[in-house]
């Protein structure tokens, strides 16, 4: 690659003045090497298909991370189940432990059948 | 143009061209049938859940603070099997053969397969088949582990009572239609939550991703888990005491029931039945009336229990002095009809205060007491009164609004010609009217406990993250009788305690009680003691100057033979009367 050349404070001229115009400090370059149009259109797919592969990147990376929830909420279900089946079972022995002890109390109460009544009615 | 030009320009020509065909499909696809695809798109990879209400959870009390499971949920799992898949795919990827399949699940599942494995592989194409229901979870667990492919398993639930038979009528279920009895239906809505929606995209498979503006989430809105104003404690002593009574009878008595409540404040804390059954396997009962609250569903004639309402009626009215007297014949004429008393030995006869009246539960004096209100006649004045204190103020034959299912009964208006002085007299001792037992419970509750109404209720409050939170106090609906009254009815009803039972009360506290004994009616539409109902209904409290009842417990025992409330049905109170008095841990007064 060469410079082709340089233009500082181009001079314009107008109708009967010359003037100089702002420093551009503009530098043109001319490439050594020539790319057609094929090679054009393929730099652009080649540009398209980075940007695609980048968006699919990050794309991918949500649904690893949703993926990752559900496994999580399957295992959360998994251990609630497990929670509630205990619950139901901890409830009955409970449960059954009370009518044990109750059988129990009123084994030993008096009866009060043995007593006799009389209709007033 | 050179060769070369020639060359480039077709070759740019084609180029163009092909972008252009590219370009006019694109813009077909994209523009001109887009709706079309996104609709299709839409349909493969965002799907749509329903995110499912957990039905409330039922509680009873278990003393003042703490609560106790009656209604549980656990998750249960139906297991189904894909015949098709297993079937194509036997012996490839891990598939086991089907016999491999079926010896294995049934090894697991064992009785609780509901299907034969020959219909399960009879059609090839047959994507599903359920093989079981309800399956715990310790069973889906061994399936899991079994790794089979081709079988799957789909969440469901089932509603649990640890306690059995215990308050089963009270409690209630739900079968398949949805159609529910007890708690479970008459408070549906509040235990029924709302379900949610869950509209996402999914991946292949089918788990939810968070791409996309198309995710809708609406949570599900779970039912309220409500305490029940039960008390586990009294409700098993009372389930109890019922069941040791009915079968000591050995057929004697067809069905008890009882209702353990707070008069000042209305609140149950028993409401039994016997027989029962177990709502968790309520298709294994044969007879449907065992489902029946018959507290608050089923209207009877409670007979003599209904005195203590009769005489509330004249002494509030300023009718009758309890000490002042009318003679005993043993019977008495109201129209075409002689009504006699039930208790007539001589000791009874001549000349009484209607004190003792009470006291022996004759049915002459009574039907003296409506003539009082009459001024010695039953006029239609006294007819009226009567029904305003029964219907009106007391609450007999209406609705008592308590959240449960309850029916209304019958009582007779003056203003109807069924209305006479004879139906007037028989319901003066509680026959020829149909209240429930929650009914008269809850008039009666008012009538001691110097006058206030409350409706009866069965909910305490509801339980949240492990914590109680209470119910509104309710406040009485209505006044019935005046402090005055309800006194004297205290002191009347204590006497009446003397009479039936008062012996086997502990010493020092405040125990009244009136029994009846209602005849029913024959096939032929009579009257007849051959099957009676036995009842009482009392109360009990510190003895303390001031101090109100502290509960009210009634009885009802249905005869398959003659019962009398004074004998059959006054042990139970008394064993339920003692049990509460220890339970409640009220001081005796020496």
């Amino acid at each position: 690659m060469s410079a082709y050349y340089a233009s500082r404070r181009a001079m314009t001229t107008g109708m009967n003045t010359m003037s100089w115009s702002r420093n551009r400090n503009a530098v043109r370059h001319n490439a050594n090497i020539q790319i057609g149009s094929l090679m054009h259109v393929f730099i652009l797919f080649l540009i398209a298909v980075l940007i695609g592969l980048f968006a699919l990147t990050q794309g991918t990376k949500v649904a690893q991370y949703d993926a990752d929830i559900a496994g999580v909420n399957s295992e959360i279900a998994e251990l609630e189940a497990r929670r509630d089946a205990l619950t139901v079972e901890n409830a009955k022995i409970t449960a059954a432990a009370a009518r044990d002890d109750s059988n129990e109390v009123a084994s030993s109460m008096v009866n009060t059948n043995s007593y006799p009544e009389y209709a007033r009615e | 143009m050179t060769s070369r030009e020639w060359r480039y320009f077709w070759l740019r020509f084609g180029l163009v061209s092909v972008a252009l065909v590219f370009l006019a499909r694109l813009f077909f696809v994209q523009i001109v049938e887009h709706g079309k695809y996104v609709r299709e798109a839409n349909a493969m990879r965002i799907k749509q859940y329903e995110l499912l209400a957990k039905r409330g959870e039922v509680y009873f009390m278990d003393g003042d603070d703490k609560v106790s499971p009656a209604i549980l949920n656990e998750r249960t799992w139906t297991i189904f099997v894909d015949p098709s898949f297993i079937i194509k795919n036997a012996g490839t990827n891990g598939v086991k053969k089907k016999e491999v399949v079926q010896e294995k699940l049934t090894e697991v599942l064992g009785d609780s397969l509901i299907v034969k494995w020959d219909k399960v592989w009879e059609n090839e194409d047959n994507m599903y088949v359920e093989i079981a229901k309800q399956i715990d979870y310790d069973t889906v667990v061994k399936i899991k582990e079994l790794g089979l492919k081709g079988v799957g398993r789909k969440e469901t639930s089932r509603r649990v009572y640890p306690n059995g038979t215990m308050a089963a009528q009270l409690l209630g279920f739900m079968n398949a239609e949805g159609t529910a009895s007890g708690v479970e239906g008459a408070l549906d809505k509040r235990l029924t939550g709302t379900n949610g929606m869950l509209k996402t995209v999914t991946d292949v498979n089918e788990i939810p991703i968070s791409i996309g503006n198309d995710n809708i989430e609406v949570p599900a809105q779970n039912g309220e888990n409500i305490v029940l104003t039960i008390d586990e404690n009294i409700q098993r002593k009372v389930d109890g005491i019922l069941e040791r009574v009915v079968k000591n009878y050995n057929g004697g008595i067809a069905a008890a029931s009882a209702i353990v409540m707070q008069p000042t404040t209305g609140k149950v804390w028993a409401m039994s039945n016997y027989p029962t059954y177990n709502p968790e396997q309520y298709w294994k009962e044969k007879d449907a009336n065992v489902y029946v609250n018959r507290v608050t569903e089923t209207p009877y004639e409670p007979a003599s229990v209904c005195k203590p309402f009769t005489y509330a009626a004249a002494i509030d009215t300023g009718k009758l002095n309890p000490d002042s007297t009318y003679v005993n014949t043993g019977s008495t004429v109201v129209g075409d009809r002689t009504i006699k008393n039930a208790y007539s030995t001589a000791d009874v006869l001549g000349t009484l205060t209607f004190r003792k009246a009470l006291d022996y539960s004759l049915n002459t004096g009574s039907v003296e007491v409506l003539r009082r209100m009459g001024d010695g006649n039953i006029t239609k004045s006294a007819r009226k009164t009567l029904y305003n204190y029964y219907h009106d103020i007391f609450g007999l034959g209406e609705r008592t609004g308590i959240e449960l299912f309850e029916a209304k009964g019958t009582i007779i208006s003056p203003e109807d010609t069924e209305g006479n002085a004879v139906r007037y007299a028989n319901m003066t001792f509680g026959q020829g009217l149909n209240p429930t037992m929650i009914q008269v419970a809850a008039g009666f509750s008012s009538l001691i406990n110097g006058g206030d109404y409350y409706t009866p209720t069965v909910i305490a409050g509801t339980y949240d993250n492990g914590a109680l939170k209470p119910a509104e106090a309710k406040l009485p609906v209505r006044r019935t009788v005046t402090k005055a009254t309800s006194t004297e009815m205290r002191r009347m009803l204590e006497e009446v305690r003397g009479q039936n039972g008062g012996k086997n009360d502990p010493a020092g506290y405040s125990i009244g009680v009136k029994t009846g004994t209602a005849e029913t009616l024959d096939a032929n539409g009579r009257y007849t003691s051959n099957k009676t109902i036995a009842g009482a209904l009392g109360f009990g409290g510190s003895k303390a100057d001031g101090a109100l009842p502290e509960y009210v417990v009634m009885i009802r025992l249905d005869g398959n033979k003659l019962l009398w409330g004074a004998i059959d049905a006054i042990p139970v109170f008394t064993e339920i009367s003692n049990f509460m008095l220890e339970y409640l841990r009220i001081a005796p007064q020496i």
